[in-house]
């Protein structure tokens, strides 16, 4: 209650700071900048239709009208080569505005290939994100789901709540979550442990595919994921955001609201508070219902940054909380109970639809506290400094409460594991100076993690420090990158065994290191290589784990003697941009030193509840390597053909088998109508998408209680339409209702995949 | 201005605030993260009393992994009965990790309508049946009667106790299982 009567009482702060006036002394100011790659575009025109005066950009892409009086007006700008842009802007006081005036209007990338543009990001990489409109279309689906879009990045879940995202077939603890600049720190080794981020804050979605350890920190065998919110209100004034969301399957219903403005008063004050909720019941599968499969989630976060030309600060506040209920059928007792439901043709656990969110289940909270600051350090360069805390809390229930009644009374999770995050973070960025531009940083970051009830891992606490230094060298068209880091990390752990305190003390550093080019060496062609290697230390549920996995039917052991990974990368991208066809293939290597899997042990593990198939954390040399494809056809006219194809094999070079659990190889095909404009409908599209998984024949034997599921094909159709600035979105997923498991689903075991899902989706601006 | 900056201080006031409380309580970073031991229950042993019919001739059985799973794997007694006879047998389940012993067997016939113990004699000349009913007039098995043959000689069985909330449906196919429990007979 006492929270929401702060925030309450900061919503009154913000409306007084938010008062109106006039007057005829404003300005319009801002860059004109490419759409495409955001480079500046010179001597632009800038024309206000209104009072039909007008101006040009500079060499750089900046422009600037004086002496306006408020007002909304009509905004022409024209450059040689683009479609002229028309924007109605908002002149409110000192209004600052960028204009994206686009080169190739008739295309609408679906899929957007980042080159220039993310200036914070390693140029010599493959780098993936997802546009707007996917953004909108895939609204009230998890954060997992959502990056499945993109060629490469497949899910690893746990029935249809829990996604985790795999890069090249490496997820968890392989994987890095940047959540607005800092590193998500949860129980991310888990593989039923989806990322703690409300979907609706992510307005900027982009994926580096392959190890990126450099700026990031170690354990980035696999790739990052950034996620960014929206950029901060530009003008002056205060608008707003609905996003709203429905699913047919799970009756799912979600949205988000947000607020945000740019203080009149207080030149360079901008905020932003924003809110969401989820709530979805029983998923349907083509056949019958998953009992306890309900999912409830509300989020909410708020933003408050000052900036000023040479010196700003931000702060931000994040909270995510979600209860989610674990498939009754999962939770079994040990191997016998698995084979049972494995030879059932409906589980036993299937149901009518029900919201409720009975045992087993999990309860969630994430909370994201984050301070940065930057000041100009004169022409040379820029110095950021940021503080984060973040706290993650866990508690699974099982299946069974306990038989005690006053244990049963108290309602505790069997398991609750609690771990809170400091991170601080210095780095100094020196621009261009003779060609050559990077950064210099360090990072501390000191954890503590508790746990309570039933042991899995142990209580621990870690302080890892990390130096980095990145230069690049620019020529007109060629880029070389390279950059070097050390990290140090101090790991100690409490457990008892047999009643005796123990607390082992671990160390662990390592350098890592990466270089590499990208060339437009044609018009229209850009050839990026890189190599870089990433290491990461064994995490603790691998070093000490010890008990049985609830849903997985194994006894997961861990090793103690475990050493770090070393991954060594290697990837290229070749990006074709021409009028008819784009093009991204990307193939890549990854060799990793000492990997760390489970291992089955020769003996079962015998209890008073059966026999459960034993597991060991082992280490052995891998080999991954594959390639990603992307390639976007126009067909004719407005009509064009997209395929996504995705290619992995994994190898465990020391036994000379393949690896388990990797995504088997896929394809997928999109045709794609753009309407384009028609009466008040911008931006439309239709299109119809046909993918194949194909059956995971690569597996090692004896690895696994049944055959990988067999292959499938889905059929999904979309639509997407812009009336004013309301976005509106259509889609229907699994079209035919087709019944298939899939392999990279923990659940494959009980139950079939989510039936068909019927899903509309809204955003709604106001005063945008 | 004046009255601005004081807008800005109940801004910056209430966000500090929002901040410091939203802050969620924890262990945070603390010197010594000592383990806490919290009260677990785990079933350990099965017993089993049995009842030689019309005399008073009792014998127990065991099966038990009082370190829980993993460490030392679970013992059991053999079931010594004489060929012919009848037994009336009692199932207890038990968790001897702490002291003194509790018996959960009662908490179990409280959710009688949950739960089932199944009985699968894999050798040996036994026939079992369950004597008790649950509200649904599904068996139990916590109570049951063993009918020993003719044939001596070593048999083997296994004892399950089966959860299933909701799923109940007289067979032991359905639910987790809670215990499973393996004995060597022999008839004498």
């Amino acid at each position: 209650m006492k929270r929401f009567l702060t925030l309450f009482l900061m919503l009154i702060s913000f409306l007084i700071v938010a008062q109106k006036h006039t007057n005829c002394s404003s300005s319009l100011s801002g860059k004109v900048l490419d759409e495409h790659n955001s480079e500046p575009l010179a001597y632009a025109t800038i024309y206000i239709e209104e009072i039909k005066r007008g101006t040009s950009s500079d060499a750089e892409g900046n422009y600037s009208i004086e002496n306006l009086c408020d007002g909304k007006y009509k905004v022409i700008i024209t450059h040689i080569g683009c479609e002229p842009v028309v924007q109605k802007v908002d002149i409110k006081g000192h209004t600052k505005r960028n204009f994206y005036p686009e080169h190739h209007t008739e295309e609408l990338k679906e899929f957007e290939v980042a080159t220039q543009k993310d200036d914070d990001l390693p140029s010599t990489q493959n780098v993936s994100k997802l546009n707007q409109k996917e953004i909108t279309q895939l609204k009230g689906k998890n954060l997992g789901q959502t990056l499945e879009r993109i060629p490469g990045v497949t899910t690893l879940n746990t029935g249809n709540g829990v996604s985790k995202p795999v890069i090249h077939g490496l997820h968890s603890n392989r994987v890095l979550i940047i959540n607005n600049g800092v590193r998500q720190e949860g129980q991310q080794w888990g593989v039923e442990h989806a990322p703690e981020i409300d979907p609706f804050t992510a307005n900027k979605l982009r994926v580096i595919k392959g190890a990126n350890s450099v700026k990031y920190g170690a354990d980035a065998i696999g790739g990052v994921i950034l996620i960014d919110p929206k950029e901060l209100r530009d003008s002056l004034g205060i608008d707003g955001e609905i996003n709203l969301s429905a699913h047919s399957n799970g009756k799912q219903g979600a949205g988000s609201a947000e607020l945000q403005g740019n203080s009149k008063k207080l030149s360079g004050l901008k905020w932003r508070i924003q809110g969401s909720g989820k709530k979805a019941g029983n998923i349907n599968t083509p056949n019958y219902y998953m009992k306890n499969t309900g999912i409830e989630e509300y989020n909410f976060s708020g933003i408050l940054n000052y900036n000023k030309t040479k010196y700003g600060a931000e702060i931000y506040y994040s909270q995510f909380n979600t209860n989610l209920a674990v498939f009754s059928g999962s939770h079994i007792g040990n191997l016998t109970d698995l084979q049972i439901a494995f030879n059932a043709a409906t589980p036993f656990d299937s149901s009518g639809f029900s919201y409720d969110i009975n045992r087993p289940y999990q309860h969630v909270e994430h909370e994201l506290f984050n301070i940065k600051a930057f000041y100009f350090t004169g022409e040379s360069g820029k110095l950021n400094v940021s503080y984060s805390r973040q706290y993650n809390l866990r508690s699974e229930y099982d299946r069974r409460k306990p038989y005690n009644d006053s244990l049963a009374a108290l309602g505790l999770p069997e398991l609750q594991l609690e771990i809170t995050t400091h991170i601080t973070e210095v780095n100094w960025e020196h621009f261009k100076h003779k060609k050559l531009s990077g950064e210099i940083g360090a990072s501390l970051m000191q954890q503590g993690n508790t746990y309570e009830g039933r042991f899995f891992i142990p209580n621990y606490k870690s302080n890892t420090i990390g130096l980095y230094l990145i230069e690049k060298y620019s020529l007109e068209n060629l880029i070389f990158e390279g950059g070097v880091r050390f990290d140090y990390r101090h790991l100690q752990s409490f457990y008892y065994e047999k009643d005796v305190l123990l607390s082992p003390i671990k160390q662990f550093n390592n350098f890592s290191g990466s270089i590499g080019f990208s060339s437009n060496f044609k018009e229209d062609f850009t050839l990026k290589f890189n190599l870089s290697t990433a290491w990461r230390s064994p995490s603790v549920n691998e070093l000490y784990s010890y008990g049985v996995h609830h849903g997985a039917a194994s006894f997961e052991i861990g090793n103690g003697n475990l050493v770090s990974e070393n991954a060594y990368n290697i990837n290229s991208t070749l990006l074709v941009d021409k009028k008819k066809i784009q093009l991204e293939v990307s193939p890549y290597v990854n060799y990793i030193k000492n990997f760390i899997y489970l291992k089955p042990t020769l003996q079962p593990v015998l209890t008073i509840r059966g026999a459960f198939p034993g597991f060991e954390y082992t280490q052995t040399d891998a080999l991954l390597y594959g390639s990603d494809l992307y390639l976007k056809w126009n067909v004719i006219g407005k009509l064009s053909l997209v395929n996504k194809t995705a290619l992995l094999r994994a190898l465990n070079i020391t036994t000379n088998e393949y690896l388990v659990q990797m995504p088997s190889d896929r394809t997928s095909f999109s045709l794609e109508y753009d309407f384009n404009s028609w009466k008040v409908f911008n931006d439309s599209y239709l299109s119809l998408t046909l993918s194949h998984v194909t059956k995971q024949i690569r597996v090692p034997e004896n690895s696994d209680y049944v055959d990988p599921p067999g292959a499938y094909t889905l059929i999904g159709v979309e639509a997407f339409t812009k009336i004013k600035k309301v976005e509106l979105g259509v889609g229907v997923e699994n079209l035919t209702n087709a019944i298939y498991r899939n392999y990279l689903n923990r659940f494959r075991y009980y139950s079939n995949e989510i039936g068909r899902n019927i899903s509309v989706k809204l955003k709604i601006p106001i005063n945008q | 201005m004046k009255k601005l900056n004081f807008n800005y201080l109940i801004l910056a006031g209430s966000l500090t605030i929002l901040a410091l409380q939203g802050c969620k309580k924890d262990k945070d970073l603390v010197p010594v993260p000592q383990p806490t031991v919290n009260e677990q229950e785990n079933i350990t042993t099965l017993r089993l009393k049995f009842t030689e019919q019309g005399t008073t001739n009792t014998f127990t059985v065991n099966y038990a992994d009082p370190d829980g799973a993993g460490g030392n794997p679970p013992t059991s007694d053999t079931i010594k009965v004489v060929n012919g006879k009848m037994y009336d047998v009692e199932a207890m389940f038990l968790d001897e990790s702490k002291s003194p012993a509790e018996d959960l067997t009662p908490e179990i016939l409280e959710e009688k309508n949950d739960h089932i113990v199944c009985f699968n004699v894999v050798s040996g000349a036994v026939t079992i049946a369950r004597t008790d009913l649950d509200d649904n007039n599904y068996e139990i098995g916590l109570t049951s009667t063993w009918t020993i043959g003719s044939t001596t000689g070593m048999g083997h069985m296994d004892i399950t106790l089966k959860h299933q909330p909701e799923v109940k449906d007289g067979t032991c196919t359905p639910g987790e299982t809670d215990v499973e429990a393996h004995f060597d007979i022999l008839i004498q």
